[in-house]
């Protein structure tokens, strides 16, 4: 048998990395059930604390969160009718109204059971795949990394939410950001201004927890402070054989799609639930039943984000590119243990790969395990009040940032992101976009720099090798589809009011 | 014409573009090593994002100023800076980054435990989240779990403070 598989087993199946992937998904699923909570504010402000664990106890804690985070969206969702995500959206529809038909045990067991078998396929996709892919991409020099930075870099600017325009400054400003310290080749100071502290440059986990922590701190405050209750009762929560048989094709489709779309850079989960749930509605016998609490109404969207998850790991360990925030800062997580996400992890460290591949496999167990037994108790979670919470946030960001390095300068530069954050949320400039610029800004600038020298100079040749030449026209493509798609609908709506 | 320029994202729009300006004038003056280890110069990027800054920068004043009123909601920063200076949430706003500057200073004073707890019960009432004995339980059990989850558990150093050095 393959060493690195049964060490990759090893590192996954001790009692100290289970029970941190279990506590870590409890946690996700709390936080991702409570409306304001996100998985992304989660990890970014307890990546620094897996600093004492090993690599891999630390990464499947993280990874726990992440898929208990996008799963518990769909409590409130169904519960409440208020996605405790944005992924979560779709859930709402038929999640919601089957609740109120009076059962709620009935959607939560059919939201559980697609969450965790759309993720599982999802995951099982992810391992056929990316081995391929982690092989051809160790193919990439520095030229094709430049261009996938800056694909990664437009796809997420003009598929963020809002504005294009404001998305790209959101990322020019997180490049921006990590120009800031010595440069990466030579060692020269850029904008310093003489401080000692800023050589090293800004860390980039206190940067984070500040845009997700203390911005989601500073947005609550203007938000009125709501005591919500849930009046239903749960009743049984492990789905009926004749539901599952209902739903099991729509799971299988929409973990495909899911999947798919979580491995585009900046598309995700919220986009997977949208495309899953069309789907399903469109390959329906009876659509227009949809939004009035149909199981595959609630199959669909959930398979999908769940898979979206795995899918999202797809670009993150085959090329160290994030698709999404989450896996930005996973990143971090990454690198917190001398670990570089990317093809060489699969060359340098396939017992963590495959440990991360089992710690994949046996979360989804647990997210049965967790939603079917402890639904009543994510019920009470989704009624505290905001106020209660943000106080404990804010103290947990404080820590957050200065357990990462043991510097008191981390708190203050967490303090002015979160500040930035809160502004930039307030005036609808998108935040996913910045840190994938911060993420992305030291890979960008040190290819760039590395294949003008190998390139003698000579910019065309940026451009004209192979596999970024593909690279380069899928992003004009992709930069261009919504403009020629919106033209296209303008034109045909011309012509059918002319009619 | 005025009133546009006045629109939030113009001014943001036009704040980024003198930003800029600066970095690419930064960037150009960036001495490195050119022709001897780096042929690049390190001012390269910087300069580049700053064009890139620049360029996206006078699109959004241009797409502000061209924007119908009716189409968008864009908000006059003298209207935004006086409802939003005024209003209960920017004072509430003010308090919460005042008390994390004051905890940052006050950390190496008092220790994490005694500057954690205080800091929670500001908060609290703050938030007014709950009433000032509850605010004082919830602040004491809130650090005792977090100091032994971080400061024993996870080894995280929390800083001793000059006057109570054991906290």
């Amino acid at each position: 048998m393959n060493p690195d598989l049964l060490a990759g087993f090893s590192l996954a199946f001790t009692p100290e990395a289970l029970l941190l992937a279990f506590l870590g998904m409890f946690f996700g699923i709390i936080v991702g059930a409570v409306p304001g909570l996100t998985a992304t504010m989660a990890i970014a402000i307890l990546t620094p604390f897996t600093f004492s664990l090993s690599p891999i106890n630390g990464l499947l804690m993280l990874v726990g969160i992440y898929i208990g985070g996008v799963y518990g969206g769909c409590m409130s969702a169904i519960l409440l009718n208020i996605p405790g995500t944005p992924s979560a959206l779709m859930t709402a529809l038929d999640g919601h109204p089957m609740a109120n038909n009076g059962q709620p045990g009935r959607a939560l067991g059919i939201a559980t059971i697609s969450s965790a078998l759309g993720g599982l396929i999802g995951t099982l996709i992810l391992l056929t795949i990316a081995p391929f892919l982690a092989r051809f991409a160790l193919k990439f020099g520095a030229a094709e990394y430049f261009a996938l930075c800056c694909f990664g870099l437009s796809v997420v600017a003009a598929l963020s939410q809002g504005s294009l325009i404001k998305g790209f400054i959101s990322a020019g400003i997180g490049l921006f950001i990590v120009s800031i310290g010595m440069d990466p080749i030579i060692g020269v100071p850029r904008f310093t201004y003489g401080s000692s502290q800023l050589l090293a440059g800004l860390s980039y986990i206190p940067i984070m927890i500040g845009l997700f922590g203390i911005a989601e701190v500073l947005t609550q405050l203007s938000k009125k402070d709501v005591q919500v209750k849930v009046k239903q009762k749960i009743g049984r929560v492990i789905p009926t054989l004749k539901d599952l048989k209902t739903i099991w094709k729509i799971i299988l489709r929409c973990a495909g799609i899911g999947t798919f779309i979580g491995a585009l850079p900046g598309a995700g989960g919220a986009i997977g639930a949208i495309l899953g749930y069309n789907e399903a509605k469109r390959t329906s016998k009876y659509p227009e039943k949809f939004g009035s609490g149909v199981p595959e109404g609630i199959a669909a969207p959930e398979a999908a984000n769940n898979s979206a998850v795995a899918g999202a790991f797809i670009p993150l360990l085959t090329l160290g590119i994030p698709g999404d925030a989450i896996t930005a800062i996973l990143i971090g997580a990454f690198m917190i243990h001398n670990l570089t996400p990317g093809p060489l992890l699969y060359k340098n460290n396939p017992e963590i790969i495959y440990a991360l591949y089992f710690g994949l496999l046996i979360a989804h167990v647990f997210l049965i395990v967790l939603g079917m037994t402890g639904a009543r108790l994510y019920a009470k979670a989704v009624t505290i009040r905001n106020s209660l919470l943000m106080p404990i946030i804010t103290l947990f960001c404080i820590v957050g940032s200065f357990a990462y390095a043991n510097r008191l300068f981390d708190v203050m530069v967490m303090l002015a992101f979160g500040i930035l954050g809160y502004f930039m949320r307030r005036n609808k400039f998108p935040i996913a976009p910045m840190i994938l610029g911060i993420v992305l800004g030291p890979i960008f600038e040190l290819n760039l720099r590395v294949a003008l020298q190998l390139a003698e100079g000579n910019v065309i040749e940026l451009f004209t090798r192979p596999i970024s030449a593909v690279l380069w026209i899928l992003l004009v493509i992709m930069l261009l589809l919504p403009k020629i798609r919106k033209k296209d609908f303008q034109v045909k709506n011309i012509s059918t009011s002319g009619q | 014409m005025i009133n546009k320029l006045l629109k939030v994202d113009s001014v943001i729009a036009i704040l980024l573009m003198a930003f800029s300006v600066y970095v690419i004038h930064y960037s150009m003056n960036i001495e490195g090593l050119s022709g001897a280890i780096d042929m690049v110069s390190p001012g390269l990027v910087p300069g580049l994002v700053g064009v890139f800054l620049f360029v996206c920068a006078a699109v959004l004043l241009f797409q502000t100023v061209k924007e119908n009123e009716i189409k968008r909601e864009t908000t006059n920063i003298i209207t935004f800076l006086s409802d939003g200076i005024g209003s209960y949430a920017f004072k509430r706003l003010v308090g919460i980054i005042a008390s994390i500057v004051a905890f940052r200073y006050l950390l190496v004073l008092f220790g994490f435990y005694v500057t954690a707890f205080f800091f929670l019960v500001v908060l609290f009432l703050l938030f007014r989240a709950v009433k000032v004995w509850q605010a004082v339980v919830i602040s004491l059990i809130t650090v005792g779990i977090i100091g032994y989850l971080f400061d024993i558990l996870l080894r995280v150093p929390f800083p001793h403070g000059k006057f109570i050095p054991y906290f």
